[in-house]
């Protein structure tokens, strides 16, 4: 018996349970109890990075070992389950809940579950623990209504059914539950029983992804959530889905026709995901339902990436994975503090700032996560000759880059409700935006990892290393995609930051140095104060020029403003058809 | 020994005249006299579960009063089952036995309730089986008519003619078969009736399941027997998940299996029992009045355990026992919590009471067993099910797959809505809540016990079945021969 794997899966659940009775007592202790236990949770999985399997066998259930075990694949989806447990207990720092200390304590035995499915080595514990976590969320929904988690209870809760069924199907052909006998004993079944038990699993991804068509509905179900627990729950139930998928298909069926054929149906169904949730977030109304569908989006990404049964395509897809949960993470921490009101508190400038590098993060500028997984896609499409991909990937894209466009623009300009950063946000936010640029411009550590995972997967020999810096040399060596890169995130910038700038900052600033008359605004007289207060001099003098400057802008800006929306649409549209003419000429 | 086995028929008729003689000023020991004589009942089966669990078959006769007992696994189970509920729903039916005029009228009735269950379930011969019937049939009138108001009346009257047909249908059915055989144990029955012919066995046995099904929630006749069981008073409502599912359900099975010997027979079992599961599931699903829809539910489940009997197999038949004990739990559970939404003073703002919290704690349990969460036993319930179908062909497995989901999905989607009032609203100012909080409190832990010692709970009931699917003919009477024709 090996209790190290216990220790941690039971680390979350003991941080639930203090933070719960801490919550008693008063507030920090309840956050303190909380953020240690998440961050703990999150060390004891980094030092679990070498080890290959631990295997712990605990009871009997239906006449069948409860088995657990580590392997890069589970540390892999672990390590990212437990930094996103961790923004989310961040997160909910800020909310108001009518049962906060059960809402922590659930959120936190959310985590402790999710880990011990993926730490599962066979199919029903592996059940057991999914089942757990629907029940959490049911109990942890009904805060908002209890219709609501009733309806999402139902959805999530037929597709485990199809995992039941899956699994009654293997135990009655193998009469084992455990993941090596499922590979081993698999070869020998019939290829309607593997392809039945495939077409299950994928439709229960499709639901648990989610994947077009239940792309149209989900959406609604997340927008009506915590910030916290949409982080926690978009990302777990996404990364459990895929982590089932990659163990089903390169695992226990192996580069079989059926598995070519169902990966080569994912790819297909991914990239419409694609299109489509980026053509649905540029028509949300509200920024929240515009990022839940640029994460489907990205989630159909992630899947054309992993079809491609090759190892540029699973690292670019694992890329994805770890983008994706950085800017769900951040976005929240970010787009949260900025105030219209509150524009020119000078604590504010650090969100601002974080916000629009979260943007950067998200609408894939060179040297992030973002563009080198779109980098490293589409050099095998290329090489793969996918036009249909390549295409689907360009437009979505384009699509995905109008709706970070108008998220900015309803962040910026919605009169929100004022707050002040408070200090976890930031520096919650800094690591993780270090942690955002760090891994986007020297991606040896993060491609050491995938690395790993993909050698897990062990569907052939490799090729490539990416221990070396290869893949960013290969960046460089292309220049003309660090062009478009670089000229999405200028034409980005002037359209969006300027006049935002032009328009809003100079009136205030006007007001502050006192070249306009002062307005009997208390908020402004605040402000004023706060100004005043700083070594005023230099800035006088600086503040003036740039004054002069940016009154010009504003000046000339009106007549531009009114077209923004239709010539950025236009850049855009350019710009991809450019770079599919590109791609399509390098091929050649 | 086995004379010892007359205790649980008797005890409750002596209480019941016991409860008839007593003076006005022993009032206040009157309510707990149905608690105290379930509880001796569960006392004495305990006893003799020792015997029967080893695998005998134990059976008493009094040739002078032609009543016969037996006892096998599967009246052991049903019994016990019956009497372990039957203790909790009295517990908290004592603050309302405390307050009525008629509490000697509603206690006799209760006791009458169970004594008729009780003696179906381990009747031996044709005359005990016949007067459990009569009995229950006379309690459920009883109870009915004695509302006040025109309605009471009204349905009373429908009952009556309804518990006519069916104790009719059933004596002409018993009187058929005794004339025939000249027996009225049913070991010797089970032995003589392989020689009778095929038509007269069946003939007989139509109109004995035709009498049984008239009262039941079976299809088409569960609208007919929703009606009179929602206007049962509420002390008796409690028990219709344990009382009137649990025996239908025996006889069904006891006289289909065990007597008739009719195997062939199973599968058409299944042809009653997916319009009964589909019709009362719907209309469970789409019912707005709480009562009336945990009623249907109750009919949907007896209709599942008997889909699961109509798959020939141990596994499939000890999932059928395991979803009824579920069913049984599950649902009495809603009921009593129902039972204090209706009562008390309702408010839907306020902090939650701490006994609120409980509540809604202990009733979620079962639930979530019901639907089929891992580790609970509704979990082990539905795999075995599911399991068993698989067994079968191909197309059919995938098309019971989805039947069988379908139903759960539903099934848990009414429930949990109705979990769902516990929540928004609380009730103050109940008289006694906690003889109510403590049953479901009980029903709540007796489903965590069952989902901890779930592997040996799997054992016993595949026990059971590998005994009953053996059928009586097995077994050979140790005692005197039977009734004189």
């Amino acid at each position: 018996m090996n209790f190290s794997l216990f220790t941690i899966l039971i680390t979350p659940l003991a941080g639930g349970t203090l933070a719960y009775l801490g919550g008693k007592i008063s507030r920090k202790l309840k956050y303190l109890f909380a953020i240690s236990f998440a961050s703990f949770f999150i060390i004891e999985i980094i030092l679990y990075r070498n080890i290959r399997i631990d295997l712990l066998i605990r009871g009997k259930l239906l006449g069948s070992l409860l088995l657990f075990g580590i392997n890069d694949l589970s540390w892999f989806f672990s390590l990212i389950l437990g930094i996103s447990g961790l923004i989310a207990i961040i997160v909910s720092f800020n909310e108001e809940h009518s049962f906060s200390n059960m809402y922590l304590m659930l959120l936190m035995f959310l985590e402790g579950a999710s880990f011990g499915l993926l730490i599962a080595q066979d199919i029903l514990t592996f059940f057991i623990f999914f089942c757990t976590i629907l029940f959490l969320t049911y109990v942890i929904l009904v805060e908002i209504n209890h219709g609501f988690s009733l309806k999402f209870l139902s959805f999530y809760f037929s597709g485990a059914f199809l995992i039941l069924l899956f699994i009654m199907i293997f135990f009655k052909n193998l009469n084992s539950f455990s993941f090596v006998s499922i590979r081993t004993g698999m070869p020998a079944l019939s290829d309607s029983l593997k392809i039945f038990g495939i077409t299950i699993i994928i439709v229960w991804f499709f639901i648990l992804a989610p994947l077009f068509p239940f792309n149209l509905w989900f959406q609604r179900f997340y927008s009506k959530m915590h910030a916290s627990l949409k982080i926690l729950l978009l990302s777990l139930f996404k990364n459990i889905g895929i982590y089932f998928l990659i163990v089903l298909l390169y695992d226990f069926v192996g580069l079989k026709l059926e598995s070519v054929y169902s990966l080569r149906f994912l790819g297909i169904s991914g990239s419409i995901t694609f299109i489509i949730s980026g053509m649905l977030a540029f028509n949300q109304k509200t920024k929240e339902q515009s990022i839940i569908q640029i994460f489907f989006a990205e989630t159909g990404l992630s899947i054309i990436g992993l079809s491609l049964m090759d190892s540029y395509g699973i690292t670019s897809s694992m890329l994805t994975i770890i983008n994706q949960f950085i800017w769900i993470g951040l976005f929240p921490l970010t787009a949260k503090p900025i105030s219209y009101n509150f524009n020119l508190l000078k604590r504010l400038r650090f969100s601002k700032v974080m916000f629009f590098i979260t943007l950067g993060l998200l609408s894939g500028v060179p040297l992030t996560l973002q563009f080198i997984s779109r980098w490293l896609l589409l050099t095998t499409l290329l090489e793969r000759g996918q036009l249909f991909y390549i295409y689907c990937v360009v437009l979505g894209s384009a699509f995905e880059l109008i709706a970070i466009y108008r998220i900015a623009k309803t962040v910026i300009f919605e009169k929100q409700q004022a707050m002040k950063d408070s200090g976890p946000y930031l520096i919650t936010t800094l690591a993780i935006l270090l942690f955002a640029i760090i891994s986007g411009i020297f991606p040896q550590y993060i491609f050491g990892v995938i690395h790993k995972v993909d050698q897990m997967i062990n569907y052939y020999s490799f090729e490539i290393t990416f221990n070396n810096i290869a893949s960013l040399y290969a960046v460089q060596s292309k220049i003309i995609f660090i062009t478009t890169g670089a000229a999405l995130f200028t034409g980005f910038i002037f359209f969006t930051l300027i006049p935002w700038a032009a328009k809003k900052l100079p009136e205030k600033i006007l007001v502050k140095l006192s070249f306009i008359p002062n307005r009997t605004n208390r908020s402004l007289n605040l402000m004023k104060k706060e100004i005043y207060n700083v070594p005023a001099r230099k800035l006088r003098t600086f503040l003036s020029s740039l004054n002069k400057l940016l009154l010009s802008l504003e000046n000339a800006l009106p007549l531009i403003r009114n077209k923004i929306k239709i010539i950025l649409i236009y850049f855009i549209m350019a710009l991809a058809l450019i770079s599919l003419v590109t791609l399509i000429i390098l091929r050649i | 020994m086995n004379r010892f086995l007359f205790l649980p028929i008797l005890l409750p008729l002596i209480a019941v005249l016991l409860i008839a003689m007593t003076p006005l000023r022993l009032k206040k020991y009157v309510k707990y006299s149905a608690t105290a004589v379930f509880s001796l009942n569960i006392l004495i089966l305990i006893i003799t579960s020792q015997n029967i669990l080893k695998g005998n078959v134990l059976t008493s006769e009094i040739p002078f009063l032609q009543v016969s007992i037996l006892m096998d696994k599967l009246g052991l189970f049903v019994s016990t089952l019956i009497t372990s509920l039957a203790i909790l729903v009295s517990v908290s039916d004592i603050p309302f036995l405390e307050n009525t005029t008629n509490f000697k009228f509603n206690s006799i009735n209760l006791l009458l309730f169970y004594t008729g269950a009780i003696w179906i379930t381990t009747s031996g011969n044709i005359i005990c089986f016949a007067i459990g019937f009569i009995v229950i049939t006379s309690a459920i009138y009883a109870s009915l008519i004695i509302n006040p108001g025109m309605r009471a009346i009204e349905t009373g009257f429908r009952y009556l003619s309804i518990g006519l047909i069916s104790v009719i249908l059933v004596l002409t059915g018993l009187i058929l078969i005794y004339k025939n055989t000249g027996s009225l144990n049913f070991i010797e029955l089970a032995n003589l009736l392989s020689s009778l012919s095929l038509k007269v066995k069946i003939f007989s046995f139509t109109l004995i399941l035709s009498g049984i099904f008239i009262q039941s929630g079976f299809f088409p006749f569960s609208v007919i027997s929703e009606e009179i069981h929602s206007n049962m008073p509420e002390m008796l409502i409690k028990l219709i998940p344990t009382v009137i599912i649990t025996y239908q359900f025996y006889l069904i099975i006891r006289f289909s299996l065990s007597i008739f010997d009719f195997k062939t027979f199973l599968p058409y079992l299944m042809i009653i029992s997916i319009p009964t599961i589909i019709f009362n599931e719907i209309h469970a699903f789409f019912e707005k009045d709480r009562k009336k829809m945990l009623i249907y539910s109750s009919y949907g489940a007896s209709g599942l355990c008997l889909f699961a009997f109509s798959i020939p197999s141990v596994e499939a038949v000890s999932s059928g026992f395991l979803i009824l004990m579920n069913t049984v739990i599950t649902l009495t559970t809603l009921f009593l919590a129902n039972n204090l939404l209706t009562n008390g003073n309702k408010t839907t703002s306020g902090r939650k009471n701490p006994y609120w919290k409980i509540l809604i704690l202990f009733s979620l349990l079962p639930v979530i067993s019901l639907i089929g969460f891992p580790p609970f036993i509704g979990f082990f319930a539905k795999f075995t099910l599911l399991f068993s179908a698989i067994a079968e062909s191909y197309a059919k497995a995938v098309i019971f797959a989805v039947f069988i989901t379908l139903i759960i999905i539903t099934q848990g989607i009414y429930l949990l809505r109705c979990f769902g009032r516990l929540l928004k609203t609380q009730v103050r100012n109940i008289k006694g809540i906690w003889y109510t909080m403590g049953t479901i409190i009980a029903l709540g832990i007796a489903i965590m016990l069952l989902s901890f010692f779930s592997t040996s709970i799997v054992d016993f009931s595949r026990n059971i079945s590998l005994q009953f699917i053996q059928g009586l003919k097995s077994m050979t009477l140790p005692s005197t021969p039977g009734g004189i024709p």
